[in-house]
């Protein structure tokens, strides 16, 4: 916020004592219409104090179901759980389902069509060092509802940040939409400089990926008090995460 | 558990202060009535018995020269009896009666005794019980500006009334001769001679009390509290007595004094909610001379949007409030405006660290007609063009605003005011992006006098709340207007039937537009420009209520008042499933009723005073709201969004009890309060958990909607008198809410829930040059939502919540101190200095806390407080010629 930075805002880390919570299970379930790329990751929510790794839990079983075909995936390393046998395809709906400990837990998602990614730009006077801002440009089709979402790379290196869009206030029209590149650490290091290779990966995705990826970018909630909230998962059974179905598109810039 | 530690400290220290009260209490309330001595008399003339009297008690009379010149004789033979003993034997049979006027005894001659041996008035009631009426407005001599809540008591009886909003006072007595004593914060109490035999006008111009100017404490009036009227949570405010209390960047505000008062609670540094009573921001309702303002603050809450130059008097009301007000569930702050000085030109100002004002004012034509411009601008914007870092020099900040005001004495019955206040903040954090928002208010108002016993008042009023956001890039740009406009009637009476009876009546109407959001853009964004639709709506209310002083101890307010809430075409309305849903649709013609709401508000309130100095009250009042801020931020944000009652959206509404108890001691140099409520709220309404603000869906399909309760203790002692004034508010209390559909349905505090809270506010007249102030508060820190785990997604780590708003934030508090010296006194010019440091022993107060991964060591997550306010020092220079 502008005006807490120009006054006297200072920052201090403190200790807050947690009290550990009851254990949900955590679920990200991604189909996609590249070949083979189907997984399921399967993990526990952890103390607050604990290290933020990934520690899978092993053991599950995890089925996905499209059109009658149940295909098992297959634990690759503790958590995780692939198949190369399902070819993500627009227009099918694909379910999930995961057996641990006694619980089922189930979700669906349906693959939209692919929205093809036109351009991913910048120009030299949107580059800051600690917040740079790029161009996504694709057309909208009319017909449907589309729910976007973009990932960010830097140096092909995943960012936290990632942009959600719909076309409620764009439907049907050609959008040049902004995503934008932060440097929200204190960290020099991590600024951006010129040379440096922006990518983003576009996903057409449903509307209950969209719904569960808008409020997991709220869920902390707001500077001036909006209340932290979980976010609408579309996995039924009571664990954390999402399922999704998607296409994938990927484009890379070199900042000028 | 450590953090119920505090808590019982504080109850600790609440009971200690209730005993120190009565301890007081009792050691100071010595009446001269109650004076004993031991006095013997035979047959002394009247006066020379009080002269002797006097001397054995050292309590002096007031008489007029008919009781100096009087014949009677009188003896009196007492062994340690008090004077209302000795008097009321010794006076028995004498056409002469007494009562305590001050410190003193007023001995008058009392015709009704003196007729009593020839008729038992019992016999004859309607000889002896002839009633007139005194009634006319009460000003200050020196601006001729009205006086609001002006004391009009007549000594030696119990009789006594206020002036209202607009100075009119009316007061229904038996024939006779009295004095009257008109009393008002910032004059000189004036008494004077009346001789009352027939119904009369009589406008009273009060001189100002010359202390008051450079004191600025609270005025020294030692008028008392109102213990015989029924209304209760109602805090006062005379403009002088913000002046003292240093805040933030040296600003004077009503805001930020009133948020020092119990029950009136801020939602921490740099945010300009105001909670009364546990109620949300939008739950009150603000006026300025009438006029409704929708956001009452600038600069994201830094001050309030009233000018203190411009301000005569604000009167809030945290229950009981009159039928006259209406569409507030929690409180009803009412701003009156100055009038303009009809006696002479004047200009006084400010310069201070971050805002300058100016304030003109005089007569147009004198003593007939005045006006007033008073006007606000921070330069902070100024300083931030010297700055090197880019962002910070493009940066906009600033926010101005202007009150203007006429007013015509049209003649003896009949007066007219026109007022105006226009603000705008402009914020913007670079060359393209940046937000503006404002009020724009006026008022037309006539008053007029049919006799002295009816008052009659007509408004037309207009306000308009806009805010505007735009974005303009090298090859798109997008604007965002979204406005709040009302057209508004009103028609209020006040009858002063008798001396028993006090009727107020009248009607009001509102139609509202409400434009929830036009989207421009243009250029290759895709967005595409559209209109959300606009929301019509006409809210209609008439009211009746009488204020009935049942006897002398025992005062009743019993009213009513029906609201009507039309809901009107154009425009589509929705049936919504559970899930938020659009199940269906229908559209509406222009002026055609979509809906209508109907609401009847019970307003009762009782007052029972136990003595002269000991009251206790009740009260029960239902409010209904059908404006609706929708935000779930407590920081009211210029971009909330409000919304009229739907047919899914329904009116809220809370009903409230409150229980009081009043005392003033010592002299009236002190007052203590309790007041207990407990408020029932329904149709409150959140946000759904994933609502997306920015959708051009039906608002309704992000809402859900719950039900709410408050409840507390208020506990008050004020010093009001003296060198050293000020007082200590500690308030106990409780909000919730419930919603399905939010935290697995069950009850969860509200954000601005706070435990404790506590004010301590004093003022110091060091000498003629300097005064000193000094406040101190601490709260219960804001209730919040934090993690209480963590998990492992998109190779990121969130955080989970289990419950909402379940924790606490540190405890708030802090030291403000204040001075102020006068450079310059006389009659010409004055000016002064102020000086004032907040938060001075520099408490890290959290403005929030959140969570992030440790830059170093990603694996680990900490939790950072931001703080942003500590050892803010400023100084400003004020004038008047």
């Amino acid at each position: 916020m502008l005006f807490s930075t120009l006054f006297w805002s200072c920052e201090k880390v403190i200790e807050l004592k947690r009290i550990d919570n009851e254990e949900r299970y955590v679920i990200e379930g991604t189909i996609t219409n590249e070949p083979g790329a189907c997984s399921v990751l399967l993990s526990k929510t952890k103390n607050f104090k604990d290290d933020n790794d990934f520690i899978g839990i092993g053991g599950a079983v995890v089925k996905i179901t499209n059109n009658g075909v149940v295909v098992t995936l297959s634990e690759s390393s503790p958590g995780v759980y692939k198949t190369n046998t399902i070819n993500g395809t627009p227009g099918q709906t694909y379910m999930m389902t995961v057996n641990v400990d006694g619980k089922t837990f189930t979700a669906s998602s349906t693959m939209p069509e692919n929205v093809p990614f036109d351009d991913f730009y910048m120009k030299a006077s949107d580059f800051g060092k600690s917040r740079t801002t790029a161009y996504v440009k694709y057309k909208d089709p009319l017909e449907r509802q589309n729910y976007y979402w973009f990932q960010l790379f830097v140096n092909d290196k995943k960012q936290r940040n990632f942009s959600v869009m719909n076309d409620e206030f764009t439907p049907g029209q050609e959008v040049n939409s902004t995503v934008s590149f932060q440097n929200e650490t204190d960290d020099l290091s991590r600024d951006f400089k010129k040379g440096d290779k922006l990518g983003v990966e576009m996903h057409s995705i449903d509307a209950s990926a969209y719904l569960y990826l808008h409020s997991l970018g709220n869920a902390e909630g707001s500077d001036n008090g909006a209340s932290p909230a979980n976010p609408i998962s579309n996995v039924t059974g009571g664990a954390l995460g999402f399922f999704s179905a998607h296409t994938v598109q990927k484009r890379t810039l070199v900042i000028p | 558990m450590k953090k119920y530690g505090p808590k019982r400290f504080l109850a600790f220290i609440a009971i200690l202060l209730l005993i120190l009260v009565f301890v007081q209490a009792s050691s100071y309330a010595q009446a001269p009535l109650e004076k004993k001595i031991s006095i013997s008399l035979k047959d002394e003339a009247l006066k020379t018995a009080l002269d002797k009297i006097s001397n054995a008690s050292g309590i002096k009379f007031t008489y007029n020269e008919q009781v100096a010149n009087s014949k009677i004789k009188i003896s009196i033979q007492a062994q340690n009896k008090s004077l209302n003993e000795i008097l009321t034997t010794a006076l028995s049979n004498q056409p002469f009666k007494f009562s305590e006027l001050d410190n003193e005894i007023y001995i008058r001659y009392d015709a009704e005794k003196a007729k009593k041996p020839l008729a038992d008035p019992a016999a004859n009631p309607a000889l002896n019980q002839e009633k007139h009426t005194i009634g006319g407005t009460i000003s200050s001599s020196k601006t001729g500006e009205t006086l609001i809540a002006a004391t009009i008591r007549l000594s030696g009886t119990k009789l006594a009334t206020m002036s209202n909003e607009y100075g009119f006072y009316s007061l229904s007595v038996p024939n006779g001769s009295y004095v009257m004593e008109i009393s008002a914060i910032g004059s000189k109490t004036l008494k004077k001679s009346i001789e009352l035999n027939k119904s009369m006008t009589l406008n009273i111009a009060l001189e100002d009390d010359a202390n008051e100017l450079e004191t600025v404490t609270i005025s020294a009036t030692t008028a008392k509290r109102n213990l015989d009227n029924p209304q209760m949570g109602m805090e006062r405010l005379n403009i002088s007595e913000t002046k003292n209390i240093p805040v933030v960047l040296g600003e004077r505000d009503v805001i930020k004094t009133l948020q020092l008062l119990p029950g009136v609670k801020s939602s921490g540094d740099g945010t300009g909610g105001l909670f009364v009573r546990g109620g949300g921001a939008d739950q009150n309702m603000i006026l300025l001379d009438e006029a409704p303002v929708y956001n009452a603050s600038h600069l994201l809450g830094f001050f309030s949007t009233f000018n203190s130059d411009a301000i005569k008097n604000v009167t809030l009301y945290k229950s009981g409030m009159p039928a006259q007000y209406g569409g507030g569930l929690s409180s009803v702050m009412d701003v009156r405006m100055n009038d303009g000085n009809n006696q002479k030109f004047g200009v006084s100002g400010g310069v201070g660290l971050i805002a300058a004002r100016i304030n003109v004012e005089g007569p147009i034509q004198k003593e007939k007609s005045s006006f007033l411009i008073s006007a606000r601008r921070t330069y902070l914007d100024a300083f931030l063009k010297l700055s090197s870092d880019s962002t910070v020099k493009d940066a906009k900040l600033y926010f101005y605003d202007v009150n203007a005001k006429a007013n015509y004495i049209l003649g003896e019955k009949d007066r007219l005011f026109v007022s105006a206040y226009l603000g705008r903040d402009v914020l913007g954090a670079d060359k393209v992006n940046g937000i503006d928002w404002g009020n724009i208010t006026s008022t037309i108002r006539w008053n007029h006098i049919f006799n002295s016993k009816l008052f009659s008042n007509t408004s037309i009023i207009y306000s308009n709340y806009n805010y505007q956001v735009k974005t303009d890039q090298d090859e798109s740009s997008l604007s965002l207007f979204s406005q709040i406009k009302d057209w508004n009637f009103k028609q209020d009476l006040q009858w002063y039937l008798n001396d028993k009876n006090t009727l107020s009546f009248g009607l009001n109407a509102i139609y509202h537009t409400i434009k929830p959001g036009e989207v421009r853009a243009s250029g290759n964004s895709g967005m595409i420009s559209q209109d959300l639709q606009n929301r019509y709506s006409l809210e209609n209310a008439i009211y009746a209520s009488n204020t009935w002083k049942v006897s002398d101890a025992f005062s009743l307010t019993y009213g009513l008042r029906l609201s009507a809430f039309s809901i009107l075409g154009k425009g589509d309305y929705y049936n919504i499933n559970e899930e938020g849903g659009v199940t269906g649709q229908k559209s509406y013609k222009k002026g055609e009723i979509v809906k209508t709401y109907l609401n009847l508000e019970p307003r009762l309130a009782a007052a029972l005073q136990l003595n002269g100095s000991t009251a206790i009250k009740a009260s029960y009042v239902r409010n209904a709201q059908n404006l609706h801020l929708i935000s779930n931020s407590n920081a009211s944000s210029p971009l909330d969004r409000w919304v009229a009652s739907t047919n899914i959206i329904k009116p809220e509404t809370s009903d409230q009890v409150s229980l009081g108890y009043y005392k003033d001691f010592a002299q009236n140099a002190y007052e203590f309060t309790v007041e207990a409520y407990y408020k029932d709220l329904k149709n409150q309404i959140d946000y759904r958990n994933g609502a997306n603000i920015y959708t051009n869906k039906p608002i309704e399909t992000q809402l859900l909607f719950g039900k709410g309760r408050a409840y507390g203790i208020e506990w008050l002692i004020k010093k009001k008198t003296g060198k050293f004034t000020g007082w200590i508010a500690y308030t106990l209390s409780k909000s919730e809410r419930q919603v399905d559909g939010i935290n697995n349905n069950e009850w969860y505090n509200t954000r601005q829930d706070r435990t404790h809270d506590i004010s301590i506010v004093t003022m110091y007249q060091l000498n003629k040059k300097w005064s000193v102030s000094a406040n101190w508060v601490f709260a219960t820190g804001n209730a919040v939502t934090y993690p209480n785990a963590k998990y492992n997604l998109l190779g990121e780590s969130y955080y989970y919540y289990s419950s909402r708003n379940a924790e606490r934030m540190p405890a708030y508090h802090r030291l403000d101190l204040g001075a102020t010296r006068t450079l310059k006194k006389t009659k010409k010019f004055s000016s002064e200095l102020n000086f004032s440091l907040f938060n001075a022993y520099g408490r890290s107060n959290a403005y929030r806390i959140n969570f992030r991964e440790n830059e170093k060591d990603p694996t680990k997550t900490e939790a950072v407080k931001t703080t942003l306010f500590r050892f803010v020092p400023s100084v400003s220079y004020d004038f008047k010629f």
